[in-house]
């Protein structure tokens, strides 16, 4: 079923990009009879659908998205796209953990502590970190810490890792983490409220058992929910912060395949692939998440199946 | 309960469309930025303006701002903006499928031809679909006919040509472009050029020894075939020598040729190579090298093929290989022996030798060439071969911070003193100059307020320095009828109107401000110098000045003129 | 009820076993302090219900002041400083040079020399310019405001439609069930993959860009998020009892899906709007910072945004007022989406 739909992704794409304004050979100098030889190269003058055919056969049979025609003129994908993907995975890695398990502690301090300090602090966080974007943070993050005090590097520095990729991830986390922790504080709240968890209490339950075994685990299905979409969004990159900070990612590649030199059919569709792959993979692990976390949905999803 | 229902919804549901209908009655009115100019505006006379948005940040100032003095001066017209994507915009213009344009062309040579080749009948370039068989004539018979040999007589018909483009105004010069560099003290000896290579780092020394440079953009290729934009050209030029380098005036220096020989027709050249220049992979720099370079451009179907033929160097059979489909081995290149190069021309050129150092021309080593495949070449530093002073040492496609280091094996690494250039891609001026005050670069480039900014701060203005970027941005506009233009353009008088409508003065100071040239020639100054005289070509900016300087007399009697043979 | 009441009259009366004429006095609730009863309310509507709850937070309320201001504002600012959006502000001075009123810092010459004595010394000594004027040569106080509205009306416009699409998209496709909810889900999935630039780049093949190019593409984006929502309320409401009482009494699936369930879900409806409609502007400064956003001259707050953005450490006035109306209008729309949400599904405490 996945495969269908990616396939069907696919062939959208395929078509989409090809009506997209913009040359994929973006040649000043060529001349007409020039550039028409060298869409013929590059197969462009045949029907849609043989082409597509190729496409997949080729991407079945060598499992190679082929050569760009307009982004690093021509080179292959396989030489840009892995190290694209190894930055924009391990910063946008870094940013989810970060984010999740610091939004978790706080929505859960914020919970438990309704009302004090915790509370107030966990709201003016989520507040502020939805309002403001991620690139504006991130502006402020290399002024002070690279300008003002130059604790890390002013670009991202692929020799020094790490060190590098702090302040770009702790910027895109920053959404993340008040996402996550105002969801867990009102789910938690929620559960906190109902009957089971007083039930449980009135049994004797009480402190890390209570909270870890009835009110987390319930308040963790919605939240498990939210994080899944942020998880396929800070992967495939964030290309404002990329760009601020010279990362070579994902999200950079996006934008430049499209609005750069020229629009460049291969990259944006092994681009796509690449985005819906993940957005359906991470649906399915969500899935498996939830009849782990939830039993009731296991149950009746065995009854209806 | 229900009805309560109801009507809490209908009641919602009108404050929400009341309070959009409160806006949009005052906020949705002008749907395409109609702007300033209302009123007795729809009389038809309604063009658009394309222009890129991912060209510099001062494109969309200088596209408003050109708005804005236009229908100032022509209450009867109105200019919609749109901005696009430069692939986009070059689309448009290529397909003729827009009305104006506002764009730019480079230097790739040190010869007016580079400008005024473009608007030959049919020219890839020729966007305003112009047409004038007396300047065609001209500029055929002064790329490869009989004024070719005669350097101060096709200096004289140049100037002709120039003016027949200008009298018509076929494009309006806006303003030849500076870059505002900021050059960290101690940093000394980087040369600056405005033709096809933009740094050059080979003499220039630096206190930390390795030097810290802004890109704009990313590096697209290091294939010399390949290669079509500046930050790439500068990688090349730092790792390859070809046969001349520039020196600090741009004058054409022996570079892998220690000498030449020009025969007394000017039509055979033969260069003699030094026995010395390796590859950083031990074996030597030979002429077949640069046979098998050429031969290979000739066949790639690469955009900077066009360098050989008869519009620019001129190389024997290139036309016949490009455009008719000869044998690429009659290209009339031939290495007489290792060290012995043979280049036979079709006619003479008088800028040949400083040609030789733009990177088509540049030598690639066959073995490696083929033992890496063409795919691969120049996409990482093991696929890449360099012989010159410095050698790739950090670099994917997509990167942005490629990096070269000194190459010990370059045979003048004598006098090379940087260890190394560490390249960075930096996103807006902004960002540039906090950079650069980070200590993070060594040079950086920076438009805008951040000049203004420099310009006023006692101690970052004497890192100021400002040197010319070559290319010129003009305004051109489409004489055809077409999808989107109704022909207006194709009336001369309406060119002029517009063309003397603009003040470019008022323009560069207030929103380019780095320095940049006001320009009222359409080929820019600063690049182009005469081979007899030495004379740059563009030196005096008033000669056509009839023609586009900022005279809103001349404008509204031009307009006038063409309104009545319009019929508006 | 454990309090110890007086001797009542009634037993005076029976110790006293003679006839008793009930006094005034007996009738008279005779307690010091009030015996605790049950209220009686007036019977109050649902909707009623939500709308006090709402406003008794304090939060909400703030929210809701500050997005009326705005709104305010950007109906009438963009009219108070007697400059257009789009004007370029420049003079003629003494030597005849034609001077641009760019990149000026706020000033308000009045309070300028009341704190410091001091007149400005330039041109534009008497202009009054709130928010400062642009690299243009605009006034920022009408470009924020004309932005703000350029933003909401994009924001009201797409949430609406999408609101309307994806709702009946989410109901359709949770009512049916079975092979229409799963071909319909998989085609939320397709739609959900394909990457806003390309869809926002084919657009524009079709339609200029502007506003209504924005709008489009955050259409054929934004109703996704409003789908999910309704189909998984009509997942849980198609179970319940009363509809399959509509079902016997020979509804058709047209009036159960729009008459019976439609009304019950726009609960979870109106919170999701709240938190889209911040999601919209946000989209919408994207785009622009992408540069496929409003066509120049107008301008929104995202363009605003991105256009301060290039200069914001040398300019930082510029791009500080469009950020604070858009943090202010994110704040505020959290703020009533919360306060909506809680007054729906109030908890128990809070009654």
């Amino acid at each position: 079923m996945a495969l269908i739909t990616l396939l069907i992704i696919t062939f959208l794409l395929f078509l989409l990009v090809r009506i997209m304004p913009g040359n994929p050979f973006p040649a000043e100098r060529m001349s007409a009879a020039a550039i028409a030889k060298k869409r013929a190269e590059m197969g462009l003058d045949n029907p849609m659908l043989v082409q597509f055919w190729n496409y997949i056969k080729n991407l079945i049979a060598s499992g190679s998205f082929g050569n760009g025609s307009a982004l690093y003129n021509g080179a292959p994908i396989s030489s840009v796209l892995p190290v694209a993907m190894s930055n924009s995975f391990r910063i946008g890695g870094i940013s989810i953990c970060f984010g999740v398990i610091v939004g978790l502690i706080l929505g859960i301090a914020a919970a438990l502590n309704r009302g004090k300090f915790w509370d107030v602090f966990c709201t003016v966080l989520s507040i502020v970190g939805v309002c403001v974007p991620s690139y504006v943070f991130m502006i402020f993050l290399q002024y002070f810490f690279s300008y003002k005090i130059p604790a890390f590097p002013f670009y991202f520095d692929s020799a020094r890792f790490l060190h590098s990729a702090i302040m770009p991830a702790l910027s895109l986390s920053l959404f993340s983490m008040s996402t996550v922790a105002r969801f867990t504080r009102n789910e938690m709240v929620e559960v906190m409220d109902s009957d089971y968890v007083l039930l449980a209490s009135s049994k004797g339950m009480y402190g890390t058992k209570l909270v870890t075994k009835h009110i987390l685990r319930n308040a963790l299905i919605p939240i498990v929910t939210v994080i899944a979409p942020l998880i396929v969004d800070l992967l495939t990159g964030a290309l404002v912060v990329e760009k601020i900070y010279g990362i070579n990612g994902i999200g950079k590649l996006m934008v430049d395949s499209i609005t750069g030199e020229g629009v460049d059919y291969n990259y944006v569709l092994a681009l796509g692939i690449l985005y819906s792959t993940l957005y359906i993979g991470i649906m399915l692990v969500l899935d498996i998440a939830y009849g782990l976390l939830d039993p009731r949905i296991r149950v009746a999803g065995n009854k209806e199946g | 309960m229900k009805r309560m229902k109801a009507i809490v919804v209908a009641v919602l549901a009108l404050a929400m469309v009341a309070a959009l209908c409160a806006c949009g009655n005052k906020g949705g009115d002008t749907p395409q930025g109609s702007g300033a100019a209302d009123g007795g505006a729809a009389k038809g006379m309604t063009y658009t303006l394309i222009y890129g948005n991912n060209e510099g940040d001062e494109v969309a100032l200088v596209a408003q701002s050109l708005k804005d003095q236009w229908e100032e001066a022509f209450p009867d017209v109105t200019i919609n903006l749109q901005p696009m994507t430069k692939s986009e915009r070059l689309e448009k213009m290529q397909n003729d499928n827009y009305t104006i344009a506002l764009t730019r062309w480079g230097p790739d040579y040190a010869d007016p031809m580079t400008y005024l080749g473009m608007w030959v009948t049919d020219a890839p370039n020729n966007y305003g679909f112009w047409s004038n068989p007396e300047y065609d004539a001209i500029i055929k018979s002064a790329s490869s006919g009989e004024l070719a040999g005669d350097y101060d007589a096709r200096w004289a018909a140049l100037y002709d040509a120039e003016e027949m483009v200008m009298k018509d105004a076929v494009i309006t010069p806006l303003y030849t472009k500076a870059n505002a560099n900021l050059i960290a003290d101690g940093v000394q000896g980087v040369e600056f050029h405005p033709v096809a290579l933009n740094r050059v780092y080979k003499r220039a020394t630096c206190p930390s020894g390795t030097m810290n440079v802004m890109f704009s953009t990313n590096v697209m290729s290091l294939d010399t075939n390949l290669a079509t934009d500046g930050d790439s050209f500068e990688v090349i030029a730092d790792c390859i020598d070809g046969l001349t380098q520039m020196d600090a005036e741009g004058a054409a220096q022996p570079a892998i040729a220690e000498s030449w020989d020009i025969s007394d027709d000017q039509m055979t050249y033969t260069f003699h190579l030094r026995k010395d220049a390796v590859w950083n992979n031990g074996t030597p720099v030979t002429a077949k090298d640069f046979e098998f370079a050429w031969k290979l451009s000739m066949t790639a179907n690469v955009e900077y093929n066009y360098m050989f033929d008869n519009t620019v160097a001129c190389v024997k059979n290139a036309d016949a290989i490009l455009y008719e489909g000869a044998d690429p081995e009659t290209l009339g290149v031939k290495a007489l022996d290792d060290y012995t190069l043979e280049v036979q021309l079709e006619a003479p050129v008088s800028f040949f030798p400083s040609l030789m150092y733009f990177p088509t021309f540049y030598p690639i080593n066959q073995a490696f060439y083929e033992q890496v495949g063409a795919d691969n070449y120049g996409t990482s530093p093991e696929t890449f071969l360099s012989n010159g002073a410095f050698v790739l040492s950090e670099y994917t496609p997509g990167t942005a911070s490629p990096k070269v280091v000194k190459n010990p094996n370059y045979y003048d690494a004598a006098s090379v003193t940087l260890n190394g250039i560490n390249y960075q891609v930096v996103d807006g001026s902004d960002n540039a100059l906090t950079a650069f005050k980070n200590g993070t670069l060594d040079i950086s480039v920076i438009s805008g307020d951040q000049v203004g900014a420099v310009e006023k701060d006692a101690t970052l203005s004497k890192n100021l320095n400002v040197t010319g970027a070559g290319y010129m941005w003009y305004v051109t506009f489409s004489q055809t009828k077409n999808q989107d233009s109704n022909g207006d353009f194709a009336n001369t008088d309406l060119r002029l109107a517009f063309a003397n409508a603009i003040d470019r003065e008022f323009l560069v100071d207030n929103y380019v401000m780095d320095g940049s040239l006001p320009t009222f020639t359409c080929v820019p100054p600063q690049f182009a110098a005469s081979a007899t005289t030495g004379e740059d070509f563009s030196a005096d900016q008033s000669r056509f000045k009839e023609y586009c300087d900022y005279n809103l007399e001349s404008a509204q009697a031009h307009f006038a003129d063409a309104k009545a043979a319009l019929g508006y | 009820m454990s309090k110890k009441l007086k001797k009542s009259s009634l037993q005076m009366a029976a110790e006293a076993a003679e006839a008793y004429v009930p006094v005034d006095e007996d009738f008279v609730l005779d307690v010091d302090q009030d015996i605790q009863t049950d209220k009686n309310y007036a019977s109050q509507g649902f909707w009623k219900g939500v709308i006090t709850r709402f406003f008794k937070n304090a939060r909400a309320v703030i929210g809701l002041v500050i997005i009326v201001l705005i709104i305010i504002l950007a109906v009438i600012g963009p009219h108070t400083s007697g400059h257009g959006y789009a004007e370029v502000i420049k003079v003629e001075n003494a030597s005849g040079k034609k001077v641009l009123a760019r990149s000026i810092p706020p000033r308000v010459p009045g309070l300028h020399k009341l704190f410091t004595g001091e007149e400005y010394e330039d041109d534009f000594a008497e202009s009054t310019f709130l928010f400062g004027t642009d690299t243009m040569g605009r006034d920022l106080w009408t470009r924020v405001w004309y932005g703000a509205r350029v933003s909401l009306i994009i924001a009201f416009v797409t949430i609406i439609i999408d609101m309307i699409i994806g709702m009946s998209y989410g109901l359709i496709s949770g009512f049916f069930g079975g092979f229409t909810d799963i071909g319909m889900q998989r085609f939320v999935e397709v739609a959900n993959s394909v990457p806003r630039l390309v869809i926002v780049g084919v657009l524009a093949t079709f339609m200029p860009k502007g506003i209504w190019l924005v709008i489009v593409a955050l259409l054929l984006t934004e109703w996704i998020g409003m789908s999910k929502i309704a189909r998984a309320e009509m997942l849980k409401i198609k179970e319940q009892e009363y509809i399959m009482a509509s079902r016997t009494l020979g509804a058709n699936n047209f009036t159960i899906i729009f008459r019976d369930v439609l009304p019950n879900t726009i609960g979870p409806i109106i919170t999701q709007i709240m938190f889209s409609i911040p999601t919209a502007i946000f989209t919408e400064a994207f785009l622009s910072f992408v540069g496929v956003g409003i066509v120049l001259p107008q301008c929104s707050i995202g363009s605003l945004i991105s256009d301060g953005f290039t200069n914001i450490t040398t300019l930082p006035y510029q791009i500080l007022p469009p950020i604070i109306v858009l943090a202010l209008l994110m704040l505020a729309f959290n703020f009533v989406g919360d306060g909506v949400r809680e007054a729906l599904a109030p908890r128990i405490e809070d009654m």
